[in-house]
């Protein structure tokens, strides 16, 4: 890490790329101390941020339950695998251009495109999750005169649980990434506009310190999100022990 | 239980009604932004065999396939090297951590301004947006390559490069095809990002061109394409991997039954 | 007749009238040691950790001969082999190999793992499992092919050779690791405990297999096993390991008449009295 950033510190001293490409990291650290001190900035990712956490709540709230039912319905299970699996080759932000003339640019657009993106692999996931049940553990429930509900409950549910964890992180991560694209591409509010307008005024070492704000907020996320799984699968994992 | 010809064709049925439901519904639509899927498909039909097809359609794809060919080379020879020696991985990790999680759209000016719009903008973006994942499946399956296997290659003679070729990749394969698909998904993304924010060239550039032209026609038209890239791009893959990974099916198949 | 072998010189002396029932040790004046093993070690890890497992082990073994190494479940005997193959680098002592001081996987010695199903690549067809080493070594496709075809019909998997080892029994994947051992040709097969887990009927097929095997080839065989009955069945010479720290606790000679045959061996007087030797000096180290 210390080796990149020198790279990167001695690539723009000793000319290699022109400095008006590629700022200096100290330049870009310069900018980054004054734009922490900027307002717009934190709306900005206020902006971003919460179209993203709205997005990502309603994906949760339609995707995991609709994606475990697959479990209890196997007719729901087969029309609704190969349609999720093709709609989810469709790059999500190729809807982008039709969903402004609805929405416009305003933060529905975000929320929605965020919607659109997230819901696939979070589905996938969950489904795969509820169809990858041990048969064993299965039987040994019936056998012992478990309802079918309570199978789903004590048996499906925590062996999808992992699955479901995968299908969050990706549909999280993902989520970001078209959320910040949003404004971005369109321009409006969030944290994509700024690192456009700090492009457009010419002040490259502050499009490199917003990059930079980005990456980190990806990393925090992402990392928050390990940190989730790992909890929550310990407690499976020992709930699973004690059973 | 439901007979097995209901289930297929539900599963084949279902996404083929919901676009006849399409079709129908949106038959003699008169809402300004959902047209006739008829006078879209129509449109389709004419946007892309005009000029728009060498204009912007031959440019992505092409732009695609070198972004990813490159991604593919750079990262699995790395990604082997990472799996083979943890202080490589030590050493490298924080940074791939983070570059990982860039959002690739928030990078795209960096690209835009170092090569300006066009063919070296595009491909470096799908090139970064795809390296990632293929990379971490890479160092993922070499390191959880059997050792046994590598054992058993070295006593019957077997020098490193050659238990590299005959054991530790074809072993290493599942979990690369693996990444292979979740980068495909995000460079193609990629690709519709970088022509949409250049604006000059590319389907992406189409589609938003489109739409600031309020051509609501070629808008939809635009999606269609996209639409359908994405699914022949990911059919090709699963092609290719039903032949090369043909033998792990079976082995998952026989390892599930046996225990 | 237990000696231990730094004095196997006597050995050799003493057993000349068993020599007789060996058709490749007609002459006791020619034997040449093909493995040694002298002082060997093995420490795994350090510190308070350390996992002392073999300690100061020697041994030798003929060219030709059949060495059963017998000992309890965790004493090393697949860390002695792995010594031997050159996988691994033992703390103290050393190995040699036709000569050869052993830093490395030396070229005359093939391994039968103790777990085939780790052993077989999935992603080869039997043949490929095979013939991968003979390929390695830049045998021609079509040489390296008849070779491979023959080794599976030497172990009666004539007819399998495009199947994967996954569509195959266990036994018959055990077969297939012998196969390649048996196509790799080389001086000295090590085989580590190759029947543990095959049910008890193909388990003395397999037993045969082997004997004929080596009497066709002339190799040398170490054969590992923890099972008593399997060691002295198979065995020109038994060796009993102790449990950890592990050395050589007993040396004996087998001196069972060649064929050997699964009902009539184990009704020899000769055979009783081995068995219960071994498993004595077995259960007296607990
Ligand atoms: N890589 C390793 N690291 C640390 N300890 C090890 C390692 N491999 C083996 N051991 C320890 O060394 C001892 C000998 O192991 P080894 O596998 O050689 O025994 P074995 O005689 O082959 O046993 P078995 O009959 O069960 O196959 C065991 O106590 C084991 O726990
Ligand atoms: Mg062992």
């Amino acid at each position: 890490m210390a080796l990149a950033l020198t790279a990167w510190q001695s690539l723009s001293m000793t000319g290699v790329v022109s400095p008006r490409d590629v700022p200096s990291f100290t330049a870009t650290m310069r900018a980054l101390a004054s734009d922490v001190q900027n307002a717009e900035l934190y709306t900005s990712i206020g902006h971003s941020v919460s179209a993203w956490l709205i997005g990502i709540a309603i994906v949760l709230v339609v995707a995991v339950p609709l994606g475990l039912l697959t479990a209890l319905s196997r007719p729901l299970y087969e029309a609704m695998l190969f349609t999720v699996e093709g709609v989810r080759t469709i790059p999500s932000i190729a809807a982008l251009p039709v969903l402004v003339f609805i929405y416009g640019i305003s933060p529905q657009l975000t929320v929605v495109l965020v919607i659109f993106t997230a819901v696939w692999p979070l589905l996938i996931q969950t489904m795969a999750g509820a169809h990858d049940v041990d048969p064993i553990s299965i039987q040994t429930a019936q056998v012992y005169g478990l309802s079918r509900f309570q199978i789903f409950r004590q048996v499906t549910l925590p062996s999808a649980l992992p699955y479901t964890m995968t299908g969050i992180k990706i549909a999280a991560n993902i989520g970001l990434i078209v959320a910040i694209a949003a404004s971005l591409i369109v321009g409006g509010e969030g944290l994509g506009a700024l690192i456009v307008s700090a492009a457009g005024a010419g002040r490259v070492d502050l499009m490199y310190a917003r990059i930079v704000v980005t990456g980190l907020l990806g990393l925090g996320v992402s990392t928050l999100l390990v940190l989730t799984e790992r909890r929550i699968l310990r407690w499976h994992s020992s709930q699973r022990i004690g059973r | 239980m439901t007979s097995p010809v209901v289930l297929r064709t539900l599963r084949f049925g279902t996404p083929l009604g919901l676009l006849a439901f399409w079709w129908f519904w949106s038959n003699g639509s008169e809402s300004l932004y959902f047209p006739p899927l008829s006078d879209v498909l129509d449109r389709f039909v004419e946007v892309w065999t005009g000029p728009a097809f060498r204009n912007d359609l031959v440019p992505s794809v092409v732009r695609f396939v070198v972004g990813f060919a490159l991604a593919l080379i750079i990262a699995i020879p790395l990604g082997t090297a990472f799996g083979l020696s943890s202080r490589l991985r030590r050493d490298a990790l924080p940074l791939t951590e983070f570059s990982r999680s860039l959002p690739v759209a928030a990078i795209v000016p960096i690209p835009l301004l170092a090569f300006g719009p066009g063919f070296g903008m595009d491909v470096s973006l799908i090139l970064f947006s795809a390296i990632f994942p293929i990379l971490l499946a890479t160092t993922d399956g070499v390191r959880g390559v059997d050792p046994q296997a590598v054992e058993t290659a070295r006593v019957y003679g077997l020098n490193m490069r050659q238990v590299l070729r005959e054991v530790i990749l074809p072993a290493a394969m599942p979990p690369i095809f693996a990444g292979i698909r979740v980068a495909l998904a995000i460079g193609i993304s990629a690709m519709v990002i970088a022509g949409m924010l250049s604006s000059s060239q590319g389907i992406g550039a189409y589609v938003i061109l489109a739409q600031q032209s309020f051509d609501v026609l070629g808008t939809w038209a635009g999606l269609v394409m996209i639409g359908l890239l994405g699914i022949v791009i990911n059919g090709t893959f699963l092609l290719i991997q039903s032949r090369v990974l043909a033998w792990h099916t079976g082995w998952r198949r026989a390892a599930k039954e046996g225990s | 007749m237990s000696t231990t072998t730094n004095k196997s010189g006597e050995t050799v002396m003493g057993n000349v009238d068993d020599s007789d029932f060996h058709p490749i040790d007609q002459h006791p004046a020619a034997r040449e040691r093909v493995v040694e093993v002298s002082g060997l070690s093995v420490v795994y890890g350090a510190g308070s950790d350390a996992v002392h497992t073999l300690k100061d082990l020697t041994f030798s073994v003929d060219r030709g001969e059949l060495l059963c190494i017998v000992g309890p479940s965790g004493c090393g005997k697949t860390t002695l082999l792995k010594s031997v193959c050159g996988l691994l680098v033992p703390t103290s002592g050393s190995v040699t190999v036709a000569g050869h001081a052993v830093d490395g996987p030396p070229p005359e010695v093939a391994l039968v793992f103790q777990d085939y199903t780790r052993s077989l690549m999935p992603w080869k067809t039997v043949l490929d499992n095979v013939i991968f080493p003979l390929r390695a070594k830049r045998m021609s496709r079509a040489e390296s092919r008849s070779v491979g075809l023959q080794a599976l019909d030497q172990v009666g998997l004539g007819g399998f050779e495009s199947k994967y080892p996954w569509q195959l029994s266990g036994g018959m994947q055990q077969r297939v690791a012998i196969a390649r051992g048996v196509a790799y040709q080389p001086e000295v097969l090590l085989m580590d405990e190759p029947f543990a887990s095959v049910d008890a009927q193909t388990r003395a097929e397999l037993e045969d297999l082997v004997l004929e095997l080596r009497r066709n080839l002339g190799m040398t065989v170490i054969f590992v096993t923890h099972d008593i009955d399997e060691s002295v069945y198979m065995g020109d010479r038994v060796i009993v390991l102790s449990s950890r720290p592990t050395t050589v606790k007993e040396n004996l000679e087998v001196g069972l008449p060649v064929p050997r045959d699964q009902v009539f061996t184990k009704q020899e007087p000769e055979f009783v009295r081995l068995r219960t030797d071994i498993a004595s000096s077995i259960r007296s180290q607990h």
